[in-house]
């Protein structure tokens, strides 16, 4: 019986390390091949080399000139900073409207109280698509040119309902009483919101900015329809290059995003973990 | 001397600072794109892209069915692809609530420390770029691909098998992907499972399988449904996936409307088949608010009368 | 001398969510003298929190006013109003440290910092914390925390403190003997007190005045011993400690007092004036004056039973008796050591009596 059991509990452990696995495994191959010399198939292992990263950063050697896959540098160059630019702009809009959202609804009374909670709930339950292709019609139609500044817009008409879930969850736990302590002991409205109130939800504040630049940095199908010729993103950049066929650039371009992604994810996570 | 007034006027002014901005923002360009696309898909298509200001209700015509005038005919394909696309989207939901469930478990069971540090492994893929993660399913895909490879080596078969551009490639990608999602509800909701629940169940006769249909299961059954709409959504109006992993082979009702936009130029057309999507995930919705509330009657009794 | 706080004619209504209105006080008028230790007692939504809100700003009246020290602050913000709060679960400041806590009041208003320094070592020195400066709220124990609320909402010298169950979250012993340091403390800053609890025992032992408090309205306002001795109403005699209450008739009335006859048929005399023949009275007798034995006395309250339970509480017994027309009596005993052996067991007759000295008359059921 007692065998049975462990049996029984180490068989499932065994399936969550499968599980982890699988979702590790696809991550590990981008890194390790990007390493492959390989310039044919990136899957044969061939010899360890540097090429592929020595070819973003501009740099040619002699596999890749015999056969020059990247277009350019300067269009890699360019979506990188076209990326950066539009999630540093978009984190700091959705992140100060979506925080003064969530303050405006956990700590006054309102009638539209109930409006404005299904206007943050209403991107979360829409296939982006739909999004897309409204602000593609928008843009269109009242004439606005396809640009970096299209893409800004767009990324926050749907990341300030994200930044509003998780402030909302923060402020949610913070005890009015509080704030009410503060004005009890003789402080004004701002000066409760300076000393009390932001420092106790700026771990929310930061954790929705952070998922904000995040989610900015990687969207692609918003993107991909708001895109004008010249405001190519970096996602965009990368669908691009995936359907104009395969490069062994794309492995080093991918391995150096994973890891900016998951140290980002990482600070994030752990001031969250830390503060709770 | 300050009067109630013009405390509750302050009050008020505040309000108005915090949410004026943001009002305006999202009237312009979220609600008024949504509400410019619904009167589009009322529109008549124009001549190379453009629109004509008619009252036209055949691009849905051309979709369910009443479309038989010289301009547009009815196509069952629209509905076949529609439909197709639901039956991807409800087996991606289904694999990966089969996957997730054990993995949700077993996590569920660990000490506080690793507990944590597994959460934060499941949620950290979800912050890698998403067409990465689907260009390394293409590498491993592919005819020459990882898995090809390894299969090759071992063996177990002699010629390469065709996964990639295949719908089953596309189940996998959308599997994948939306792990995270499907994984975090219903950890959630296993995590709250008082494991004295179970010893109860048995202590009063139950079979484990018993346990598990009469006691474990309806109590997860919140988190089961949840974490399957938050896949489906996404799953259901996904184009990037089977254009990644389907080619020109899968196409999903995403890919059609992808080429109403930027190819075929019917934007009345696409704008009604994505209202076709909309309003399919829309009435989910209401289907899971209605099914959330008598579950919440459910378990305010005690969880107990399961066993019983 | 000008009282320290004076409300006169409060009332306020709130909506709720299913449409409904609750009036969580009813024109309530209080006035609170200096230094006075006065209590706010009654069961959860009476409206006791709401009143003790209402002084310190957080609510605001619909009509009334209030008056702290001579000046009406009815519509003034919480932060401008010269009183403090300790909060039930305290609400102490969790990214600060303890004397930035303590602190806080100064900071706000602008104190220099030497003097910041002083005064905050003096009020941890006055609350025994001599030492916590730096430490952080999570560090502390519950009776701790209490200290710190306790210090923070005095540094500024309020003229009213204001407690909302302070004590509510500590177990029974601390609980007893942080009424005790909440009285001294008290006693020894000299300011007034203006306490909210549910528990009846703290409410007798520490206050110099209890307002008791039903739906919104002041059932009674007296000291404890008038209180628990003589409760003006049904609710306050059943609300604070436990009693027997035999219903009566008023047959005859005289200056001195009146006659009584219960509905048991027993007639007895009380002393109570004022009352008119025919009038339906309540008679209130305490567990602890019924006593055992045979009454020598023919106006006394008697009665002849059976034991049905028997509590024993350590230092005494509580006893349920029936009679056989269905009446049933509550008595408490401390028997002596000899006597110990002698309490009658359930099911053997036993025979009690109430002394008329002890019985209070109640003629109403509530303020309404």
């Amino acid at each position: 019986m007692k065998y049975l059991k462990f049996l029984k509990s180490s068989m499932l452990s065994i399936y969550g390390y499968f599980f982890f696995a699988f979702v590790y495994a696809p991550i590990f191959l981008i890194v390790i091949f990007s390493f492959n010399s390989n310039p044919v198939n990136m899957m044969i292992w061939e010899s360890f080399t540097f090429d592929w990263y020595k070819t973003i950063f501009g740099f040619t050697s002699a596999a890749t000139e015999s056969a020059l896959y990247l277009d350019s540098t300067d269009q890699l160059y360019a979506a990188v900073q076209n990326s950066l630019t539009i999630a540093l702009t978009t984190t700091i809009v959705a992140t100060v409207f979506g925080t003064a959202i969530a303050l405006a609804v956990a700590r006054f009374k309102f009638r539209l109280k109930g409006f404005y909670r299904a206007l943050m709930f209403l991107p979360m339950i829409m296939p982006d698509i739909i999004l897309g292709i409204a602000l593609l019609i928008f843009f269109v139609s009242v004439g606005i040119e396809l640009s970096v500044f299209t893409i800004i817009i767009g990324h926050c008409t749907f990341l300030i309902s994200y930044v509003f879930i998780v402030v909302s969850a923060r402020i949610a736990d913070l005890d009015t009483s509080l704030e009410e302590a503060s004005a009890d002991l003789g402080a004004n409205g701002w000066v409760t919101f300076r000393r009390v109130t932001l420092p106790m939800i700026l771990p929310g504040v930061i954790g929705g900015a952070l998922l904000a630049f995040i989610i900015s940095m990687d969207d692609l199908v918003i993107t991909y329809f708001i895109a004008g010729v010249d405001s190519q993103t970096l996602p965009v950049f990368i669908y691009g290059m995936l359907r104009r066929g395969i490069k062994p650039e794309i492995n080093a371009i991918a391995a150096i995003m994973l890891l900016f992604s998951i140290i980002i994810a990482s600070v994030g996570l752990y001031m969250r973990s830390r503060k709770s | 001397m300050a009067s109630l007034e013009t405390n509750e006027r302050r009050r008020r002014v505040i309000l108005l600072g915090l949410l004026t901005p943001p009002t305006i923002f999202l009237a312009i360009f979220f609600l008024a794109p949504l509400a410019i696309m619904v009167i589009y898909s009322w529109l008549e298509p124009g001549l190379y892209g453009g629109v004509i200001w008619n009252f036209y209700d055949l691009n849905y015509g051309r979709i369910l069915g009443w479309a038989d005038s010289k301009y547009e005919k009815f196509d069952l394909v629209y509905l076949i692809i529609f439909l197709k696309s639901v039956r991807l989207a409800l087996t991606t939901v289904f694999i990966s609530l089969i996957i997730c469930y054990p993995a949700a478990f077993w996590i569920s069971r660990m000490s506080e420390g690793k507990k944590n540090l597994f959460l934060f492994l499941i949620t950290l893929p979800f912050f890698v770029s998403l067409i990465l993660r689907l260009f390394a399913w293409v590498l491993i895909l592919r005819p020459t691909g990882f898995l090809n490879q390894a299969l090759l080596g071992l063996g177990i078969i002699t010629e390469p098998l065709h996964i990639i551009f295949t719908d089953v490639a596309v189940i996998i990608g959308m599997t994948y992907i939306f792990i995270p999602f499907m994984f975090l509800p219903l950890y959630a909701s296993i995590e709250k499972l008082d494991l004295s629940l179970m010893e109860a169940s048995a202590d009063l006769g139950a079979t484990q399988f018993q346990t598990f249909r009469r006691v474990i299961f309806p109590l997860t059954l919140p988190g089961i449904i949840g974490g399957s709409i938050i896949v489906f959504i996404p799953a259901l109006g996904n184009f990037i996936v089977p254009s990644v992993l389907g080619g020109a082979k899968v196409m999903m009702i995403g890919n059609l409307i992808e080429q109403q936009f930027l190819s075929a130029r019917n934007w009345p057309f696409g704008s009604a088949l994505g209202m076709i999507v909309m309003a399919s995930v829309l009435l989910l919705l209401i289907y899971y608010v209605k099914i959330m509330a008598r579950e919440d009657q459910m378990t305010s009794a005690p969880a107990v009368k399961e066993v019983s | 001398m000008t009282p320290i706080l004076s409300i006169s004619d409060a009332t306020k209504r709130y909506n709720t969510p299913d449409g409904n209105v609750i009036t969580a006080l009813d024109n309530v008028s209080l006035v609170v003298e200096q230094n006075e230790f006065v209590t706010l007692l009654g069961p959860s939504g009476c409206g006791k929190t709401t009143l003790l809100r209402t002084i310190s700003g957080f609510e605001d009246l619909e009509t009334g006013s209030i008056q702290i020290d001579g000046s009406t602050v009815t519509h003034l913000p919480a932060h401008k109003r010269p009183v403090n709060t300790v909060f039930q679960k305290y609400a102490l400041f969790p990214h600060m440290s303890i004397s930035k806590n303590v602190a806080y009041s100064l900071e706000v208003s602008g104190v220099s910092k030497s003097q910041i320094t002083t005064r905050v070592g003096k009020m941890l020195e006055l609350v025994g914390l001599e030492g916590f400066e730096n430490r952080k709220v999570n560090q502390l124990s519950g009776g701790q925390q209490q200290r710190v609320a306790l210090a923070r909402s005095l540094i500024a010298q309020p003229k009213i403190l204001l407690l909302d169950e302070p004590l509510s979250a500590l177990d029974k012993n601390l609980r007893h003997k942080m009424q005790q340091e909440l009285k001294t403390l008290q006693e020894e800053i000299g300011i007034a007190f203006v306490f909210v609890t549910h528990d009846q025992e703290e409410a007798l032992t520490m206050s110099d005045r209890i307002v008791v408090l039903s739906d919104g309205k002041i059932q009674q306002l007296g000291t404890p011993e008038d209180i628990y001795r003589r409760p003006e109403n049904e609710f306050v005699a059943r609300f604070v400690g436990e009693g027997n209450l035999f219903d009566g008739e008023v047959t005859q009335s005289t200056t001195k007092g009146a006659s009584v006859t219960l509905t048991t048929g027993q007639k007895t005399v009380v002393s109570q004036s004022g009352l008119k023949k025919g009038d339906k009275v309540k008679l209130l007798a305490r567990p602890e004056d019924v006593l055992i034995g045979k009454s020598s006395n023919t106006k006394d309250i008697t009665f002849n039973g059976t034991v049905d339970h028997v509590n024993f509480i350590g230092a005494e017994y509580q006893i349920l008796a029936k009679s056989k027309d269905g009446t049933s009596i509550k008595a408490t005993f401390r028997p002596d050591v000899e006597q110990r052996d002698q309490i009658a067991g359930v099911g053997s007759d036993i025979r009690l009596y109430v002394p008329k000295e002890a019985l209070h008359v109640i003629t109403k059921e509530k303020v309404i």
